[in-house]
């Protein structure tokens, strides 16, 4: 027996390691071109990438994060962080641990922490099944392989990811929360939802509300967990207050919850759909959904009995949290569903489990590992398109080129950038550390039309003011920079009144790489001088900001 | 299956623990082949050393009724929360990143310690 104990033991390892493997090659590998460490950041395919991995930069530049970089902050110092800190704390601290840029650690945490996130699961279906745990884990590909959730990898939806991670880690603690101290490590994980993505924390607790009342009048519970309960809320408050404090005076005045139905997000990169499972493994988990709600199989033991009680919940649960958007709670439901198909995925165990039981038993674990498997292996060959690595946004070039400016300018320069592939998603431009504005593709088109480039014109500073660029006015209170002062992006400027002018030479439009050529050559004619040039970028000095640099008219004709 | 017929002790948990982390270097490496060994060598170190060598540590709590590989698999989100508040809290309060990475891990390993300890004598008396 202790033979087969230590065998089965030795299969299951190796199955969680080769699972682990495939979902790393899926989820990061393929597109990072089968590297960990990158020249610059890598399959960053939105500005929300960006905006997350200067603000981690700079926290790794100042060695905290008590205020907010001036130079995305319109130039305040005074703006205290607001965003939702623990994603970007880790990547600083593995980028320092590791050698590795922070660029490539946030994202790499990202796919690491979603992928643990579906380990979670199993050790929680372990306990009940573990037949149905191995069988479960290869619906969890679907994250890799549907599109809306790839989105959220490449497009900067991290920190939701993160909260619904920790979201799973509280499933487990739930589910075992006759352990001893559960109370405290509940509290920690509730508060890492606060300061991870305050969005996940009411779905966690909208858990915990259901899943105690459940075990209550289910008798599963008794007024020690429900003292237990009470204890984690408030470790919850204790440690999370200072984040609390801020995140009402900040984020709920700017983005006040309102109750709105949605159905559409095409700005976050798509919703995930129960159709986007496909249709065979749409019915093969409406099955698993059938036997777990009425199935009238005999328990056996205490912890199939839990387990079974637990999943239902969970399993509904994650159903219906996943399609509030109907009911008002916004793109917060959207959210949720990126881990669909970790959290649908007992379904999908359940069914296969019931058909295959004898087999099961007959084959021992390592035939039901064997056939999860190819069940992954299946469902990745069906539904994973592989790709070459993605650059993304970014590109050797351009990155050399706001190093460049970083390194080489003075801190308070103002860097104005006109037609470039990479700029119209400006996250990127915070890597300059300068305070940095940008000619926007519409506006450059509607020039072109016109015929001519006026010296005073509509540009777009990178100013990331999510939560109103709050600042402390005392101790626990807080005043709104964006609001007091009517801060905005987009505003009229003096072309001519910028220290550093920087041109893609190249680019997707050759109408705008033509503009960009008459303008550099306009601003060369008035003695401008190159300061940097690469294969792609050219950047121009401006020897008397605010003098002249257009022609008698203020403007160029075209 | 039932840990308590099969508890290891804490010095194969640690050997088994090191076997992990050499298989997950392997693992990695095949993964990102195009990554040379010493980038793979400290990925893997750096996420041990943060994310689960602490988290092994705080929850020993549980070595009587939780396998290993339970929780190995929770300590990682376990380390990420405590040292994702605390850091931030820490860097609030001045103390720099550059040194949380190196500090922090040892700190939680000898609290997670030491309260093992008190509870240990507590037991006893």
């Amino acid at each position: 027996m202790a033979i087969v104990r230590i065998k089965e033991t030795t299969v299951e390892a190796a199955f969680l390691l080769i699972f682990v493997g495939i979902m790393l090659w899926i989820g990061i590998a393929d597109t990072w071109g089968h590297k960990i460490q990158h020249p610059f950041p890598y399959s960053y395919l939105a500005s929300d990438t960006f905006q997350h991995q200067t603000r981690a930069q700079w926290i790794k530049d100042a060695g905290n994060y008590r205020y907010e970089a001036p130079y995305y902050s319109a130039g305040l110092t005074d703006v205290v962080g607001f965003y939702p800190p623990i994603l970007n704390h880790l990547s600083v601290l593995l980028s320092y641990s590791s050698g590795l840029e922070v660029y490539d650690t946030i994202l790499f945490l990202t796919v690491l922490f979603t992928i643990i996130g579906m380990l979670i699961l199993y050790i929680i279906l372990r306990e009940w099944n573990i037949n149905i745990a191995l069988l479960s884990l290869p619906l969890t590909t679907y994250i890799f392989t549907i599109l809306e959730t790839r989105r959220a990898f490449l497009w900067g939806h991290w920190s939701a990811l993160l909260g619904d991670f920790f979201f799973v880690a509280i499933a487990w603690i739930l589910f075992n929360f006759e352990k001893k101290y559960s109370a405290i490590f509940l509290g920690i994980l509730l508060s890492a939802t606060i300061l991870g993505h305050t969005a996940a924390t009411v779905f966690a607790l909208l858990f915990i509300i259901v899943f105690t009342v459940t075990s209550l009048i289910t008798h599963r519970f008794n007024l020690v967990h429900l003292k237990g309960i009470i204890i984690a809320l408030i470790i919850t408050l204790a440690v999370s207050a200072y984040f609390l404090i801020l995140f009402k005076q900040s984020w709920m005045i700017i983005y006040p919850f309102t109750f709105t139905i949605e159905t559409d997000w095409n700005s976050g990169g798509g919703l995930v759909q129960l159709k986007h499972f496909g249709t065979i493994t749409l019915i093969i988990m409406a099955l698993g959904f059938r036997t777990l709600l009425f199935s009238r199989q005999p328990v056996f033991n205490h912890e199939e009995e839990k387990g079974k009680f637990f999943q239902k919940l969970f399993v509904i649960f994650s159903l219906i949290a996943g399609l509030t958007n109907y009911v008002g709670f916004t793109i917060r439901a959207f959210n949720f569903r990126f881990y669909w198909p970790i959290t649908l995925a007992p379904l999908f165990g359940i069914a296969l489990y019931t058909h295959l039981k004898s087999f099961c038993e007959k084959t021992k674990l390592i035939g039901t590992a064997i056939l999860s498997l190819l069940i992954m292996m299946l469902l990745i060959k069906i539904n994973y398109q592989p790709t070459d690595a993605i650059n993304g946004l970014m590109n050797q070039y351009t990155w050399q080129t706001l190093a460049w400016i970083r390194d080489n300018t003075p801190h308070d320069s103002k860097p104005l950038f006109f037609y470039g592939e990479a700029y119209d998603q400006d996250g990127s431009l915070g890597n300059t550390h300068r305070i940095n504005a940008r000619t926007e593709i519409d506006e450059l088109k509607k020039t072109l039309e016109k015929g001519a480039l006026e010296r005073n014109y509509s540009v777009k500073y990178l100013i990331e003011a999510g939560a109103g660029l709050p600042y402390k006015k005392g101790q626990l209170s807080y005043g709104l920079h964006s609001v007091e002062n009517n801060i905005t992006n987009k505003k009229m400027a003096d072309l001519c009144n910028f220290n550093y002018y920087i041109f893609d030479t190249w680019g997707k439009n050759p109408q705008l790489v033509k503009l960009n050529n008459i303008i550099r050559r306009n601003l060369t004619g008035h003695n401008f001088t190159k300061v940097f040039e690469n294969k792609l970028n050219i950047v121009l000095k401006n020897p008397t900001p605010g003098g002249a640099c257009f022609g008698p008219n203020n403007n160029i004709t075209l | 299956m039932d840990p308590t017929t099969t508890l290891p002790s804490k010095t194969r948990e640690i050997k088994i623990m090191t076997i992990l982390f050499a298989l997950s270097a392997v693992l990695l490496k095949i993964v990102f082949y195009n990554e040379t060994i010493a980038t793979v060598a400290s990925t893997t170190a750096a996420f041990f050393w943060l994310f689960i060598i602490p988290g092994y540590f705080v929850t020993l709590i549980w070595k009587q009724d939780s396998t290993l590989t339970e929780r190995f698999i929770i300590s990682i989100p376990v380390s990420a929360a405590i040292l994702g508040i605390t850091s931030y809290y820490l860097g609030l309060f001045g103390l720099p990143l550059k040194i949380q990475a190196w500090i922090l891990p040892p700190i939680i390993i000898l609290i997670s310690i030491f309260c093992l300890k008190v509870k240990k004598v507590s037991q006893k008396t």
